[in-house]
């Protein structure tokens, strides 16, 4: 049994009385959450000590959304809020915003869009103003639009000069089943395809306040700004939200292997994915730790101290994971120079497969808990953090008393569990491989790794 | 096995609120130990955390001919291990303690910074003590960092059109000048460095007289100031070749430079020379600067993309050095563009040097910065950064608590002066990258739009 000693509360805190409990519990700040009547979820962190305030507004409109043929669509759609409402234009939105020193975020997650505005409190009413003005009156004018298309079709040719994108496009088209938007990729067509009409029915589709979660973090009072949101919010009209594709993860698909042939890389990029449990899963907090000891550590995991500190093959490589409440996703990506991908690409299974098979050492599991520990609190230096974290953790289902106990959560897992976890999920035969590189400077290794299908860096990765 | 204990989270109880806002009365502590080694601390107790980084004088201009790129590689091996922690362990206890650490070279200093709880600076502090004056270095280590290090050259240039354009812009504007390589140097030289260079290299430049020791967070200022003395006032001082006086200016490049690119519009670079960080028309060119390039409401931006539609982006960068700096506006454009673009550019120069900013400009980019400057203190590895580039590239730590005021004294007369100081036709180079496969298309369209724009 772990005992975790309380040694010391030595933080001086503005507000709240702490109790010491032999618990590492991450106290996050009161928060006032309330549904107005058109179903808008609002919540509200009052912290007077400071001199800034930050508005969010979470809209559940995002690429899961898009109607197969119309990639692209959510992007668009989220980018032409800035382009003109009834009663500004582009022009006066961005001096507007800049007059008050904050600017707009608009941050596209593949299920949700979180658009935000960090300000100074001084400048707390002028900018609800223009933050509500663009989220509830988008005008769709022709001038911004025809920039915002010209913007994204260079995106599209630019995205195919920059490797890792690449790599990765084509990733999320092979794991992804057949017919799901999340799987697919903006193209030159899909763009082309985008009428102002099609901007505009999407936003009226998805853009209601019962699809939409609205949080403020700051120096305000919270009846007053209660009443701002509501005065400017509330009249804002409900409608039922379509439903999704509803992605379903299988777990043991055997992998397949693309090779996507770039013409003069002198380095091969490796990228691999497979499912890996949801944000809902009772394995949830194990999965998480063994990704840390398998590549999710950087220095301190398996991987890169195989592939580049004793093998001196790439620069960087490291795993990461996309998770959501209903499915998710390993990934795993390095480059290597042209000679060596055999040598990594193997290095690299033989790493999954070791970690399958034998499982990690109490040491590495204490490693990542104890890095985990620290890591979360360190995390939450900013108002804008704490809100980010907030809200998309409420999209992984997780409610903030969750969030309070996650290191509790992460230090009960045992290395059996673990073990357990890795042997269920990291199967190195279904892991999905993707390698961009010069074809014919590789085939001979590529030929060594087994049967592949070859497409060309331009192509749509979904045709 | 080896057992590591368990980590005693001394604050178990993580509010996450509190004052971030730096009052006014918290000072920075300066503290010079006996071998010279500067210890600037900031308290800052609002989250239990704390940053550490060390600023070594040092980076890829001090490299002589025949070893471009050892300062940066240098920068790797220094988490290869040392007398007393091994190869990546520096990384892993870090880890282990929760926290977070990494390193970057620039062309004057290279920088090593740690965030960590706050009641684990002791392990940081002895962990850069000791790879200050204990670090190992061999040939196997070293075959093996080289080879990494040649990885990233491939990937951040080779294979990367952004990484290619910057690689061609220094060669160049800086040719035969250590400005000319960068942090990433030059692969021939990686591949023939020596454990002999590197234990020079090490020997010169690492030393407590050479560093400067940022530690911004929940720390008291003398119980830190002990643990510094304890870990790093043993180390001696050597002996450090004063830097050489290095000087950019446009008379070192052809007035017109001429590249391919992978990229798939034309991309042109009017580049100009300023005196850099220590120039007393530094505040006054960052007004100048957020007037003209900062986001869609900058006055080239607006004009070259939204109005005119002549650049399909536009983008304008500072890469500032202590004593000369460059200013690159950017424009990605279709073909046959280039004159127009840079035309309007320069009208738009022109009109400042006429008529200055106007006053809601000067009311923008005041509350821009202001915001941006209390933004910033939220984040301690931010505010250490910010004390370091004030005390190591501007020269003086205080300049930290003068940044509000800076721009507050900025008047239109300095606007007006610096724009013709800087931005004139002798002071101006230009790049321009074709893309090395032609868009039929694209140039028809840019040729039109040469015509009648």
């Amino acid at each position: 049994m772990k005992i975790i000693k309380c040694a010391l509360i030595a933080v001086i805190f503005s507000f709240s009385v702490f109790a010491c409990a032999e618990q590492q519990i991450i106290n996050y700040p009161p928060v006032k959450d309330i549904t107005l009547p058109n179903g808008l979820r609002v919540m509200l962190i009052e912290q007077n000590q400071q001199e800034t305030i930050s508005y969010r507004m979470l809209v559940n409109a995002a690429r899961a959304d898009q109607p197969i043929g119309r990639e692209g669509i959510a992007d668009f759609t989220a980018s032409m809020l800035q382009e003109g409402t009834a009663t500004r234009t582009s022009g006066q939105i961005a001096d507007d915003i800049a007059a008050i020193g904050s600017g707009l975020s608009v941050s596209p997650q593949p299920k949700f869009v979180i658009i935000g505005m960090d300000l100074l409190s001084e400048f707390s009413g002028r900018g609800l103003d223009i933050f509500s003005d663009i989220l509830l009156h988008p005008s769709f004018p022709s001038d911004g639009y025809n920039r915002i298309k010209k913007d994204m079709l260079n995106s599209v040719q630019i995205n195919l000069t920059d490797n890792d994108t690449i790599a990765f496009n084509h990733g999320r088209c092979v794991l992804f089943e057949k017919g799901n938007p999340l799987g697919r990729t903006n193209t030159k067509k899909s763009i082309e395809s985008l009428k102002i009409k099609d901007i505009r029915k999407f936003y009226e589709t998805y853009y209601r306040p019962n699809n939409s979660i609205m949080l403020v973090i700051g120096n305000f009072e919270t009846g007053q700004m209660l009443q701002e949101i509501t005065a400017r919010f509330g009249s804002w009209q409900r409608a039922e939200i379509p439903a999704r594709f509803e992605t379903k993860p299988d777990f043991h698909a055997k992998g397949k292997i693309r090779v996507v042939d770039k013409p003069g890389m002198t380095q091969a990029v490796i990228y691999l994915n497979q499912w890996s449990p949801d944000s809902t899963s009772s394995r949830y907090y194990d999965y998480q730790l063994a990704n840390y000891v398998l590549g999710g550590g950087n220095f301190s995991s398996r991987l890169t101290y195989a592939v580049r500190s004793k093998g001196g093959m790439t620069y960087h490589i490291g795993s990461f994971t996309n998770i959501h409440s209903n499915y998710g996703v390993l990934n795993i990506t390095t480059s290597t120079r042209n000679q060596e991908l055999y040598n990594a690409y193997k290095l690299i299974l033989s790493e999954i497969q070791n970690l399958s098979d034998k499982g990690v050492s109490e040491d590495e599991l204490q490693k990542a808990q104890n890095y985990i520990s620290g890591a979360i609190p360190l995390q939450l230096e900013s108002p804008g953090q704490v809100a980010d974290k907030i809200l998309t953790s409420i999209m992984r289902d997780f409610t903030i008393n969750d969030l309070s106990k996650e290191v509790i959560n992460y230090n009960k897992v045992t290395v059996a569990d673990v073990n357990s976890v890795m042997r269920e999920y990291l199967k190195a035969e279904t892991f999905n491989t993707v390698v961009v590189c010069d074809f014919d400077k590789v085939k001979p290794q590529l030929d060594q790794i087994g049967a592949y299908e070859i497409v060309n860096y331009k192509a749509d990765p979904c045709k | 096995m080896k057992l590591i204990p368990k980590l005693i989270i001394i604050v178990l109880l993580f509010f996450v609120s509190s004052d971030f806002v730096l009052a006014e009365q918290e000072k920075i502590v300066s503290h010079t130990l006996n071998n010279g080694l500067k210890v600037l601390i900031l308290e800052k107790d609002s989250m239990p955390v704390v940053s550490v980084q060390v600023w070594y004088h040092v980076g890829s201009i001090d490299e002589p001919n025949g070893l471009k790129g050892i300062a940066h590689l240098f920068e790797h091996m220094m988490f290869r291990g040392s007398k007393n922690f091994g190869p990546q362990e520096h990384f892993q206890l870090i880890n282990a303690a929760g926290g977070n650490c990494n390193a970057y070279t620039s062309d004057e200093r290279t920088v090593y910074y740690e965030r960590v709880p706050a009641d684990k600076l002791d392990l940081v502090l002895r962990l850069e003590a000791d790879r200050m004056v204990w670090l190992k270095l061999d040939q196997n280590v070293l075959d093996t960092e080289r080879q990494v290090v040649m990885e990233e050259y491939r990937m951040r240039v080779d294979n990367d059109p952004i990484g290619s354009i910057q690689r061609d812009v220094r060669m160049f504007l800086f040719a035969n000048n250590p400005f000319e390589f960068g942090p990433i140097g030059k692969m021939e030289d990686i591949a023939n460095f020596t454990v002999e260079d590197c234990q020079k290299f090490y020997n010169t430049y690492y030393a407590p007289n050479n560093a400067t020791l940022v530690i911004v967070g929940d720390v008291k200022a003398d119980e830190a100031i002990k643990m510094v003395e304890e870990r790093f006032g043993f180390i001696t001082p050597s002996n450090v070749p004063k830097r050489a006086s290095v000087s950019l200016s446009p008379e070192q490049a052809a007035a017109v430079n001429k590249s391919t690119t992978e990229l798939p519009v034309p991309v042109s670079l009017l580049t100009f020379y300023t005196a850099g960080a220590r120039d007393e028309d530094r505040p006054a060119l960052e007004v100048l600067l957020y007037g003209l390039v900062d986001g869609k409401s900058s006055r080239i931006w607006k004009t070259l993309v939204k109005d005119t539609k002549l650049a399909e982006y536009f983008t304008g960068e500072y890469i500032e050095g202590a004593d000369n700096g460059i200013v690159i506006f950017a424009a990605a454009h279709l073909p046959s563009l280039s004159k127009k673009v840079e035309k309007t550019i320069w009208d738009e120069l022109e009109k400042i040097k006429k008529s200055g900013l106007d006053d809601n400009e000067f009311e923008k980019i005041r509350n821009q910065i202001r915001s941006g400057n209390i933004f910033e203190k939220y984040h301690v590895n931010q505010l250490a950064s910010t004390i370091g580039y004030s005390e190591v590239v501007r020269g003086d730590y205080e300049l930290f608590y003068q940044q509000d005021k800076e721009i507050e004294n900025v008047t239109q007369e300095d606007i007006i002066r610096v724009t013709n100081r800087y931005f004139n036709r002798d002071n101006v180079r230009t790049v321009y990258f074709e893309p090395r496969e032609k868009n039929f298309l694209a140039s028809l369209a840019g040729f039109f739009k040469s015509i009648f724009k």
